[in-house]
């Protein structure tokens, strides 16, 4: 509050949170005196409207975080950082940009951007490295692409039911998701299918909180969910609880897809996922008969070198049992429906391009973003500029990653924190909130397409992206006409959205300001029409195109993952560490806010304590966890619901706390350029 | 507005703490304040409990404890929505509302020495908006709703009758937990079988103005008692005087406002704290008078007698909280204290054995139902020792001692039986319910 100044009236907003989230919620936000006050829901989101989680509501302390970055710095030889003008830092990027690009040429300048914040004017980014004559890039994707290319090539595209429709399943698979905490608006509709009788199930390797409401927790070896797909298919076919009809009019592939099922009876898949043939059977019960069912898969459970192919097998299950199209059925994984604004959708957007123009060089597989870069020549990287993103916790193999930006010459991070990224940039530009700039944004859970707005003023010294990149383009030169065509000026926001909304009449900026709006063509049921996008317009269980693109069998067979516990590196490492998320935080995000840090103030490694026990660690020692590629020291959780043999410390601290891709490595998943961070062998000690 | 109470679904309850952190930025409250809790059972998952949590603030109860302990009176009910309300500006900061509400609901708030708890956010229930920590749970477990009567909820962590609170529980019963397929081995299970620790509220450290004050109190109860009964005086009028407004002194360092420690006196009806702060400086009035006349009135001395002794029972029942596990009868009472001290001041050799053997046979008691840890026995042993046996020897005559040396070992030995009281006062929270709950679900003795 400023003092003395008369108190202005409140002012209830509405606006919606960007961050890299299923829920992706519609809020109302109060302002007094220029200051965020309250956040609460906006009961107007179907999906969202109960309340707002953690997070949301933290917003109100990251909003006035002295954490915050908020002007313009330049690192010293010492490795501090000091502040500077504007004028000063966008000179040095200028000159050294084209400096670079003269010697180099601009592919020598890496253009990085993650999904820090979800934006319309995010594109505008990549406008500006295309005007500055190219860049290059990475393709694929850390989180999701392995599912989404699973989904792609069996239903031909990336949708499923609205979120409140979950109220209608009588089955209820949640398949290495934990709701409870990193998509808790669905534990609303779990709630109301609860009361209305459904069965939940969770197959996950950890009990979380989800677990709690399941009547059967699976708990398999993890990366192996293929196997146990294709033993449940195989039980499923043999009773004939499948749906014929279905099958015959909108299913590709039945056949060999039934020879290949043959060759996993219960036995095969409980030997290599270690569930019990008795469950392996109730699971084929359960998807055979209790009907409509709904699988609702996570991206945990897809981060591994075997993880499409094994989406594509226990998305044939509801394919075989005909639960595709109708209500309170479905494969819950995303639904890009408010994915309108582009010609591609994911996953195929973040694929490298067919046909490159020569323009941008896209070039760097995001799971190997360390690698990737320090192998680049023909222009090799001499500067990158990161934006939305905090590469070197979150990659995979964080050594490389540090290591390839070491070997840069100039680096640029717009960032709100001082990241560990952050740390190794030349010149770090101070980045908006969520209040300070107006934008649309989509999700990939509900069908909501929502407006982003500005509620108060940015600090004097930072402004957004947008305006960064334009005052970088006069410095550098470029056409007037180019700019107004493909940047946006300051203050030009608005108009720039309201020609991306023109192909849609119906979905105005004034309409966003009350609230959600549903995306023009999003259905309360996915398919319902059951015409499948797909080369045979049916359900692939047979896909040309896996081999085709990703030289991966026709069949969604199943293959130990490269770093298995079956492996002989397994004599050494004998544990499978996965690195989740928890409800605390988005990734790296919120990390340093105290409303949020008391509540985990830490990794933790959880490990079940009959692995403590042989290791002679108790509750609250120090433990050492490590392989070849690193190690860390962190306080033990036992965890009685934690299979034997798995470990677990959420990702997202930051190096100084305890960063877990020190000990993962890099590899892409089997389809999609995805991230396999799960296939990770680590062993545990005691720390002395 | 009829009366209102919490509503709270265990089933949808992720325990997320949206809830806590709701209420702390509607009701601006600094770090290290939490007016609503939430409370986990079972967070390390051992595989025969379920994992389920309780999310409390205030239940602004039927028959709230607080309202009838606090001696200043602070506490008024708001008639329309049923909400207990804290008048800030009256409160001493005594924390003795702390102690008798077994939810944990009034918190001290260090910023400026006054308690603080939910308010119902009764702002917002005037503008028709519902409390902020309904307003913001993303899985709709916590909601308000009319107060219905004959409420007592039946959980985990939640108290279930006297204080009548306004919670309504859905689906109270712990269910089975998730049949899982990778469960840890019994011995493995045995290590997450442990009770949880449950922080203590009440420690030495933040009470010792209290021990020295209640300490004092029986020792100069039983002093004047001893000079009524014709015994020695060992303290003249202005001992009595300088220990008791010293010990009174003392403890009004245990207020947050301790310019307001005359406000103690006003809820004479129903809080024993306004009972012994009265009772006390109306004995040290008339024990001072008493031994200060030349001429010894017995209506005086007999009247300092009686309120002495009642303010002992005020003390004593003061810590009776509601819910304790461990109390009523202590060693360490004060009207014992007091009546074995009177034993050996006169002397009155029977009283002396018969105070004693109640005082070894409750140390004895509370030795069995909670086993100690060395230190502690060690100091009972010498308590035992030099506080009982040895003036208990001297005052019949089994070993040759003078007075003084009986009267100082019987202090010393009182003394530190007082102390230990604090250590074993342990007012009841929803921590150490959840912890007995966790415990009955294993079916292990507690």
């Amino acid at each position: 509050m400023r003092r003395g100044d008369a108190p202005l009236a409140s002012t209830v907003l509405t606006t919606a949170c960007p961050r890299d989230c299923y829920s992706t919620c519609s809020l109302r936000v109060e302002i007094e005196d220029g200051q965020i006050r309250r956040i609460e829901p906006h009961p107007g989101n179907l999906a969202t409207g109960k309340g707002v989680c953690i997070k949301g509501l933290a917003y109100v302390e990251r909003s006035v975080s002295p954490n915050r970055l908020t002007v313009p710095l330049r690192r010293k030889d010492d490795g501090s950082f000091a502040p500077i003008g504007w004028d000063e830092a966008l000179d040095q990027i200028a000159s050294e940009l084209t400096r670079i690009s003269r010697e180099w040429g601009p592919q020598a300048v890496l253009f990085f951007a993650g999904t820090g914040t979800k934006g319309l004017l995010n594109g505008v980014s990549m406008a500006f490295w295309r005007l500055f004559g190219g860049c290059t890039t990475t393709y694929g994707d850390l989180c999701w692409p392995a599912g989404l290319e699973a989904t792609r090539l069996t239903l031909g595209d990336n949708l499923h039911n609205a979120p409140w429709d979950l109220a209608n399943a009588r089955l209820i698979v949640f398949w290495g998701k934990n709701a409870a905490e990193t998509n808790v608006h669905q534990m609303d509709h779990l709630a109301l299918a609860l009361a209305a009788g459904a069965q939940v199930v969770v197959i996950d390797p950890r009990r979380t909180e989800t677990a709690e409401r399941a009547e059967l927790l699976v708990q398999p070896r993890p990366g192996t969910d293929g196997a146990l797909a294709l033993g449940i298919a195989h039980v499923l076919i043999e009773r004939s609880w499948i749906d014929r009809a279905f099958i015959a009019a909108h299913v590709r592939g039945l056949e060999p897809f039934a020879a290949l099922a043959r060759t996993w009876p219960p036995a095969r898949a409980a030997e290599v996922s270690g569930v019990p043939v008795a469950v392996v059977e109730r699971l084929a019960v359960m998807l055979g008969t209790i009907h409509p069912a709904t699988i609702v898969p996570g991206f945990g459970m897809q981060r591994y070198t075997n993880s499409g192919q094994a989406m594509r097998a226990m998305l044939a299950l509801l394919a075989l049992t005909g639960q595709i199209g109708r209500p309170g059925a479905g494969w819950m994984y995303a639904n890009l429906a408010t994915q309108v604004f582009g010609p591609l959708r994911d996953p195929l957007d973040c694929y490298p391009p067919v046909a490159p123009d020569g323009v941008v060089r896209v070039a760097i597989p995001t799971a190997r973003l360390g690698q990737g870069m320090q192998a680049l020549t023909d222009p090799p990287l001499m500067a990158a500029w990161i934006e939305r993103a905090n590469p070197i916790p979150q990659h995979p193999e964080t050594p490389a990653v540090v290591e390839a930006f070491r070997r840069l010459e100039f680096r640029v991070v717009v960032d709100e924190l001082l990241t560990d990224t952050a740390r190794t940039a030349d010149i770090v530009l101070p980045a908006k909130n969520l209040f300070e700039q107006t934008d649309v944004i989509g999700a990939y859970w509900h069908p909501y397409l929502q407006l982003r707005q500005k509620l108060v003023e940015p600090p004097p010294h930072v402004r957004p992206e947008t305006e960064v990149y334009w005052a970088l383009a006069e410095r550098l030169g470029f056409d007037p006409g180019a700019m107004e065509a493909h940047l946006v000026q300051p203050g030009g926001e608005e108009a720039w959205l309201r020609r991306r909304l023109e192909p849609w009449p119906e979905i105005t900026l004034e309409n966003l300001r009350e609230g959600p709006v549903l995306a023009p063509g999003a259905a309360e049921v996915a398919f319902s029409d059951l015409r499948f996008p797909t080369p045979s317009g049916r359900i692939e269980l047979w896909s040309d195109e896996a081999r085709v693109r990703w030289g991966l069998d026709e069949l969604p067979g199943y293959s130990e993952p490269v770093e298995s516990q079956r492996s002989a590196l397994a004599a050494r490492f004998p544990l499978v560490l996965l690195t989740p998320n928890t409800k605390t935080r988005i990734h790296s995000q919120f990390g340093c806010l105290d409303t949020l840090r008391r509540m985990e103030p830490g990794p933790v490694l959880s490990m079940s304590p009959d692995d403590a026990l042989v290791r002679g660690i108790a509750e609250g020692d120090e433990g050492r966890v490590f392989n070849d590629r690193g190690e860390l020291r962190l306080p033990v959780r036992l965890d009685g619901g934690i299979r034997p043999g798995v470990v677990s410390v959420p990702n997202g601290f930051w190096l100084a706390e305890g960063a877990v891709n020190l000990l993962s490595l890099g590899r892409e998943t089997d389809m999609g350029h995805g991230a396999a961070f799960h296939e990770n062998l680590v062993e545990v000690e005691k720390a002395r | 507005m009829s009366r209102l109470a919490f509503t709270f679904d265990p089933v949808r309850c992720t325990g997320c703490e949206a809830c806590r952190i709701a209420c702390a930025t509607e009701n601006r409250l600094p770090v290290g304040l939490g007016w609503r809790r939430v409370h986990t059972l079972n967070p390390n998952r051992h595989p025969a409990v379920p994992v389920r949590h309780l999310s409390m603030a205030c239940n602004h109860c039927e028959v709230p404890a607080c309202l009838a302990a606090c001696p200043a009176a602070a506490y008024t009910r708001d008639e329309a929505t049923g909400a207990v309300l804290l008048d800030q500006t009256r409160c001493l900061g005594c924390g003795y509302c702390a102690w008798v509400c077994p939810y944990g609901a009034p918190q001290l708030d260090e910023s400026n020495g006054v308690m603080s708890k939910c308010t119902f956010c009764a702002p917002r229930l005037a503008e028709g908006r519902g409390p902020a920590c309904v307003a913001c749970c993303p899985t709709g477990a916590l909601g308000v709703g009319p107060r219905a009567q004959g409420m007592t909820p039946v959980y985990p962590g939640v108290f279930s009758d006297g204080l009548g609170p306004a919670l309504s529980i859905a689906e109270p019963r712990l269910p089975v937990p998730p049949e899982t397929t990778a469960p840890p081995t019994p011995a493995g299970a045995a290590t997450v079988a442990a009770r949880p620790v449950v922080p203590r509220r009440v420690t030495l450290a933040t009470e010792w103005p209290l021990a020295v004050l209640t300490f004092m109190a029986a020792v100069l109860v039983a002093v004047t008692t001893a000079a009524v009964l014709g015994g020695p005086s060992v303290l003249p009028w202005w001992g009595v005087a300088g220990l008791g407004g010293g010990a009174m002194a003392v403890s009004a360092a245990h207020l947050g406002r301790k310019e307001r420690a005359w406000r103690a006196g006003r809820q004479l009806r129903s809080s024993f704290l306004t009972l012994e702060i009265l009772g006390f400086s109306g004995f040290l009035a008339l024990a001072v008078a008493f031994l200060g006349m030349s001429s010894r009135a017995p209506m005086v001395g007999w009247a300092a007698v009686v309120i002495g002794a009642l303010t002992l029972v005020a003390i004593d029942r003061l810590y009776q909280v509601p819910f304790h596990r461990g109390l009523p009868l202590h060693s360490a009472l004060t009207l014992l204290a007091a009546v074995f001290l009177v034993g050996v001041l006169v002397p009155v050799p029977p009283v002396v054995v018969a105070a004693a053997s109640v005082k070894l046979a409750l140390i004895a008691w509370r030795q069995v139902r909670r086993p100690s840890t060395v230190a502690r026995a060690a100091v009972e042993i010498v308590r035992i020792g030099v506080g009982l046996l040895v003036p208990m020897l001297g005052v019949l005559g089994v070993i040759s001692l003078p007075n003084s040396v009986a009267l100082g070992t019987a202090l010393l030995g009182e003394a530190l039986d007082r102390l230990g009281f604090y250590a074993d006062f342990a007012p009841p929270s929803p921590e150490g319910e959840m912890r007995l709950a966790f415990s009955r679900a294993l079916d292990l003795r507690h």
